[in-house]
């Protein structure tokens, strides 16, 4: 290889090391879901109160659909008081939370709310069905549904306060 | 429940032992001993019992009408699980529950071209989790609602995005996924051919330009050498 050509090497390995250096700056486990702005799936789950739990039931209003499970430690345990206190305080302002516990036992869902005296709707996921069709991977992962039943944000991991107030807040916002 | 160990001649026969004497006359298993106990198994009791047969002349006279009509039952209720039997048999496959109806390895195919979610480098077809068991579930019964694999896959790439497949679909940006590692070995193999084409046509133009030529300081060692050996 003359002289002139030995500058293509280092420049061939250029671009592998831009991917590489791109790899490192984005977060492998968020995967952008495909459902974002696009309606919601409809569900029918009974409620571990013993009551029917429906999307359909809730149209018109905010709805933060929580995925959890009893075994999810400690990022469903962090969130679980937020949940709920964010529940009690925009209940009123037309915002549901409702919970879907997946891949677990009846008893142990039952315990953990029992845990955080979780007043806001939730039901066990027996089938995985639900699970399934909004697209989750893991516990615990949140959409936040806009009143007109679209899937306007979807977080992954343990809400925070302020995930949840920024995302429901800009929903109320947009009103219907 | 216990009955006596033998029932000699002329004793007292309760009901009990009447419906004793019933079952043991029917049975085809010929008595063993004009008198005296036979032992029999009774697997619904899960013990040894005792049960007592009586001479063949009491059997012949007291039970046959009771055998008769047992037999009658029995032939009653082999006729009629031949009728189930036969229903079962004919009835169209429609008919049977959906979930029962996907074959499997058609399901495993479907399953094998998407990514177990929870698991490193599994698809759902080989994944253990519950996750993929769920998966496979929904995949089961969509199957069995009548979609097509091709119909089944797409629902699962509409849930979670290209991501889920384990190969990625021949079009537009993919292709460079699929073409990269054959582009990378061509050039690799270019550049391998061109590398040893000029090694060997460099050696062969020394060879033939400088035939046993000796490098100046070379030689001059050499000569070096011979001279201090000469002294010596």
């Amino acid at each position: 290889m003359t002289r002139r050509w030995k500058w293509l090497i280092p420049a061939a390995a250029l671009p592998v090391f831009a991917l590489l250096a791109f790899g490192f700056t984005v977060n492998h486990r968020d995967i952008p879901s495909p459902l974002v702005d696009r309606p919601a799936g409809a569900f029918a789950l009974t409620s571990y109160a013993g009551e029917p739990m429906t999307l359909a039931a809730h149209r018109g209003k905010v709805v933060v659909l929580n995925f959890w499970a009893s075994w999810c430690y400690p990022a469903c345990y962090e969130e679980a008081p937020v949940l709920e206190r964010g529940w009690r305080a925009y209940k009123d302002r037309g915002v549901v939370v409702m919970g879907i516990d997946i891949q677990d036992t009846p008893e142990a869902g039952k315990k953990f709310i029992d845990q955080f005296s979780l007043t806001f709707p939730n039901a066990l996921d027996p089938t995985g069905r639900v699970s399934v069709d909004y697209g989750v991977y893991g516990v615990p992962e949140t959409f936040f549904i806009d009143a007109k039943g679209r899937i306007r944000a979807k977080h992954v991991g343990a809400v925070t306060e302020d995930v949840f107030r920024r995302h429901v807040d800009r929903l109320l916002a947009e009103g219907g | 429940m216990s009955y006596p160990r033998a029932l000699g001649n002329g004793a007292t026969t309760s009901s009990a032992q009447r419906v004793i004497r019933q079952r043991a006359s029917c049975s085809s298993t010929p008595a063993t001993g004009a008198l005296g106990a036979t032992p029999v198994t009774s697997a619904s009791m899960k013990r040894r019992v005792s049960i007592p047969t009586l001479p063949r002349n009491d059997r012949a006279a007291a039970v046959q009408p009771g055998c008769r009509r047992a037999w009658r039952l029995v032939l009653a209720v082999l006729a009629l699980v031949a009728a189930v039997a036969a229903v079962a048999l004919v009835t169209p496959v429609a008919a049977q529950p959906p979930a029962t109806n996907v074959d499997d390895a058609r399901l495993y195919d479907i399953g094998s071209q998407l990514r177990c979610v929870v698991c490193q480098n599994l698809s759902v077809g080989d994944s253990p989790s519950e996750m993929a068991q769920q998966m496979r579930g929904v995949i089961r019964e969509r199957l069995a609602a009548g979609d097509t694999p091709e119909q089944v896959v797409q629902y699962f790439v509409d849930k979670y995005g290209e991501w889920i497949l384990l190969k990625p679909r021949k079009s537009g940006f993919n292709w460079l996924v699929w073409l990269a590692p054959y582009v990378a070995v061509a050039v690799g193999l270019a550049l391998f051919a061109i590398v040893l084409r000029r090694w060997t046509r460099t050696r062969r133009t020394r060879a033939a330009t400088v035939p046993g030529a000796v490098d100046p300081a070379m030689r001059e060692r050499i000569r070096r050498e011979l001279e201090l050996e000469g002294d010596r």
